[in-house]
C-alpha cells in the first residue's frame, strides 16, 4: 500500500488531461505552460466529453466474455462505434452480472494512441475507489457547465454534464430515484481541489483497482508497455547473445591457443611420443598374451598338491574332474567328514562342498562321497 | 445471441496468427539457433579438456624422457620373452588343432598311452589364434602325469581346458582320460 501511495503522485506527476481541449496538468490539478500535444504520457485522464458510460447487465460473469461480448455487438451499448473501452465489474445480483462501461470516442482514441500511455482514466472511473462504503454524490465546477457524479454503494457509477448556464443539481438527483435524494452533495469548485481528491481516493486502495484502465493492449496495438516489455525481453535476449557470444569467443582463442602449444610440443617431443605410443601398444599386446597365461592353473602343480593331501589316507578316487579353476572328486574313504575337513583347510581351496549326500558302499562298508571345491586363481599351487 | 457472444473470443485471427509465428520462430530458434550452438560451445569446451590433459601429459614427458626409455626397453624385452611362448610365424586354429594333435601323438607313442578317440573342437577367441582338441585316452597315472608335465611345461602355451579321469575299479592299473586341450597362436 505504501508503493502505491507513492507510485500513484508519480504516475500523475504530469498527465494529459483531454476533454473538450487537451492540457498537461500536474498532481495538483495545476496547468502547465507547456504544449499538451504532440507528448508522450504516462496517464491521460479522460474528460466527460471524450467518452460514453452506461452501466450494463450480462448473464455471464467472466470478464472476458463480457469484453468479448461488447466487441461483437458493440452498437448495443455505445451510442458509436470504437475500439477503446474499460470495463469494471460492480457486482452480480440474481444471475446478472453489472458492469460499469467507458466507450472512448475514435477522436479522442487517436490522442491516445499517440500519447502511449500506461493508464487511461476515465474521470468518473475513479470515484467508486474510495474506502467509504456509502453513497457519494460530486459536483465539479466547470468553464460553462458542471460535472455531476453518483457512486452508489456498490460502486456503480453514474455520471452527466449540466446544461450551460444551469445549475442541473436537482434534476440530477431526482434521475437518480429515491437514492438520490439523501445523497449528500460534495462540490469541487476548482480542478486542482478535484484531481487532489481523486488522488486521495485512489491512493486509498489497492493497486488492482486500475487493472481495467491499464494499457497493455490498447487500441493502437502498440502501446508503451507492451514495447518497453519487448524492448526488455529483447535487451535480456541480446544481452545473453552477447554473454554467450564472449564466453564462446573466449573459449574458441583458448582452445586456438591449447592447439598451437599443444603442436609445438608433439614437434619437440617426435621421438619420446612415438616411443610412448609403441610401449603403450607393446604393453597392450603384453596384456593380450599374458592374459590367459596368468589365468591359468597349472595341473601339474594341482595334481602333485592333492596326491600329497590324499595320499596314505586310504581314499580310492573313481572319478576326477577339472574344469577351469573347479575340481570334482568322486571316490570311496574310510571318513569321507574327515577328507572334507583337510581339503577345506588349504588356503587355495574355497567352497569345498559335498555335492551328494553320503552314502555307505554295501560291498566294503565305506563313504561314498562326490566333493567339489574351487581353486583361487592367486593360489600359488606350484611347491 | 448468447452462444455467438460465449464462442466469441479475446483474440482475432490476426492476433492468433501473430502468436502462433512468434511461437513457431521461437520453437525454430531454438532447434536451429540456440542447440546448436549450445552443441558447438559444448564440443569446444570438450577439445579443451582433452587438450589440456594431452598438454600436462606432454610437459610430464619432457621431464621423464630417459624413464619413457627405460620403460620401452624393458616392454620391448617382455613382450620378446611373451611371444616366445606361442609359435611364430602366426597360425591359425586349424594349423593349432594340428599340430596339437601331432604332439599329443608322439607323446602318447613314447609315454605308452592308448588313444581311444579324438575330436576337434570349434574355437574363438578374440585377441588370439586357439585350436581345441578333445581326446579319450587311456593310460597309467604316471604315463598320465608325464604327459602333463610334457604339455605344461612345453615350448608353447598349451592349456588343459577340462579334464575327467575316470577308474574302472581298484585292481585296473590303468584309467580314461578326457581331455580338452587347447593350443594358442598369435593372430596376424
Amino acid at each position: 500500500m505504501k508503493i502505491f501511495n507513492i507510485w500513484m503522485p508519480w504516475l500523475f506527476s504530469r498527465f494529459l488531461y483531454l476533454d473538450k481541449t487537451a492540457v498537461v496538468m500536474d498532481r495538483n490539478g495545476k496547468e502547465l505552460p507547456e504544449p499538451a500535444l504532440p507528448g508522450r504520457y504516462r496517464t491521460v485522464l479522460l474528460g466527460k466529453h471524450t467518452y460514453f458510460e452506461t452501466i450494463a447487465e450480462f448473464t455471464f460473469s467472466d470478464l472476458k466474455e463480457i469484453i468479448a461480448a461488447i466487441r461483437l455487438c458493440p452498437a448495443d451499448y455505445s451510442p458509436f462505434h470504437t475500439d477503446l473501452f474499460f470495463v469494471r465489474r460492480i457486482g452480480r445480483q440474481q444471475d446478472k452480472t453489472q458492469v460499469n462501461l467507458w466507450f472512448v470516442r475514435p477522436e479522442a482514441c487517436d490522442i491516445i494512441r499517440r500519447a502511449h500511455p500506461w493508464f487511461v482514466f476515465p474521470e468518473t472511473g475513479l470515484w467508486f475507489t474510495g474506502s467509504q462504503k456509502t453513497a457519494r454524490c460530486l459536483r465539479l465546477e466547470k468553464k460553462d457547465s458542471a460535472l455531476m457524479v453518483h457512486v452508489d454503494t456498490d460502486g456503480a457509477v453514474c455520471s452527466a454534464m449540466t446544461l450551460p448556464g444551469r445549475d442541473g443539481s436537482q434534476s440530477f438527483l431526482r434521475g437518480l430515484g429515491p437514492q438520490g435524494q439523501d445523497c449528500p452533495m460534495e462540490t469541487f469548485s476548482a480542478p486542482g481541489a478535484y484531481i487532489q481528491a481523486l488522488l486521495a481516493t485512489v491512493s486509498g486502495t489497492g493497486p488492482l483497482v486500475l487493472k481495467p484502465f491499464l494499457q497493455v493492449r490498447p487500441a493502437s496495438g502498440d502501446g508503451a508497455l507492451v514495447r518497453a516489455g519487448l524492448w526488455t525481453l529483447t535487451g535480456i535476449a541480446l544481452l545473453l547473445v552477447l554473454s554467450f557470444g564472449i564466453r564462446s569467443g573466449m573459449a574458441a582463442y583458448v582452445l586456438q591457443e591449447l592447439k598451437q602449444t599443444n603442436q609445438a610440443l608433439t614437434q619437440d617431443l617426435g621421438d619420446v611420443l612415438e616411443r610412448e605410443a609403441k610401449t603403450r601398444a607393446i604393453e597392450n599386446q603384453i596384456r593380450i598374451l599374458s592374459g590367459p597365461v596368468v589365468s591359468y592353473l597349472p595341473r601339474t602343480a594341482l595334481f602333485n598338491q592333492m596326491y600329497d593331501l590324499l595320499s596314505g589316507k586310504d581314499i580310492v578316487i573313481r572319478r576326477l574332474t577339472v574344469t577351469g579353476n573347479r575340481v570334482e572328486l568322486q571316490g570311496l574313504s574310510n571318513r569321507a567328514s574327515a577328507l572334507l575337513d583337510t581339503l577345506a583347510a588349504v588356503p587355495g581351496f574355497q567352497d569345498v562342498l559335498l555335492t551328494q549326500a553320503l552314502k555307505k558302499d554295501t560291498r566294503t562298508g565305506q563313504d561314498i562321497f562326490s566333493i567339489s571345491f574351487h581353486v583361487v586363481p592367486e593360489y600359488p599351487v606350484e611347491q | 445471441m448468447n452462444n455467438d457472444i460465449l464462442k466469441a473470443k479475446a483474440l482475432n485471427p490476426n492476433q492468433r496468427l501473430r502468436i502462433m509465428l512468434i511461437i513457431i520462430g521461437i520453437i525454430l530458434g531454438i532447434q536451429f539457433g540456440v542447440l546448436p550452438a549450445l552443441q558447438w560451445y559444448g564440443d569446444i569446451r570438450n577439445q579443451i579438456d582433452s587438450l589440456k590433459s594431452a598438454i600436462a601429459r606432454k610437459t610430464a614427458l619432457i621431464e621423464n624422457e630417459t624413464l619413457v626409455n627405460e620403460l620401452y626397453e624393458q616392454a620391448a624385452q617382455q613382450i620378446s620373452q611373451w611371444r616366445n611362448r606361442y609359435p611364430d610365424p602366426p597360425q591359425d586354429s586349424q594349423a593349432l588343432q594340428l599340430s596339437l594333435q601331432k604332439q599329443i601323438e608322439t607323446l602318447a607313442g613314447r609315454y605308452q598311452i592308448i588313444i581311444v578317440n579324438m575330436d576337434w573342437l570349434p574355437a574363438g577367441s578374440p585377441d588370439l589364434a586357439r585350436g581345441a582338441v578333445r581326446f579319450r585316452m587311456e593310460a597309467t597315472p604316471e604315463a598320465f602325469m608325464h604327459l602333463v608335465h610334457a604339455l605344461e611345461t612345453g615350448p608353447y602355451f598349451i592349456t588343459l581346458d577340462s579334464i575327467r579321469i575316470t577308474t574302472r575299479g581298484q585292481k585296473q592299473s590303468t584309467f580314461t582320460a578326457d581331455l580338452e586341450i587347447s593350443a594358442y597362436g598369435i593372430l596376424d
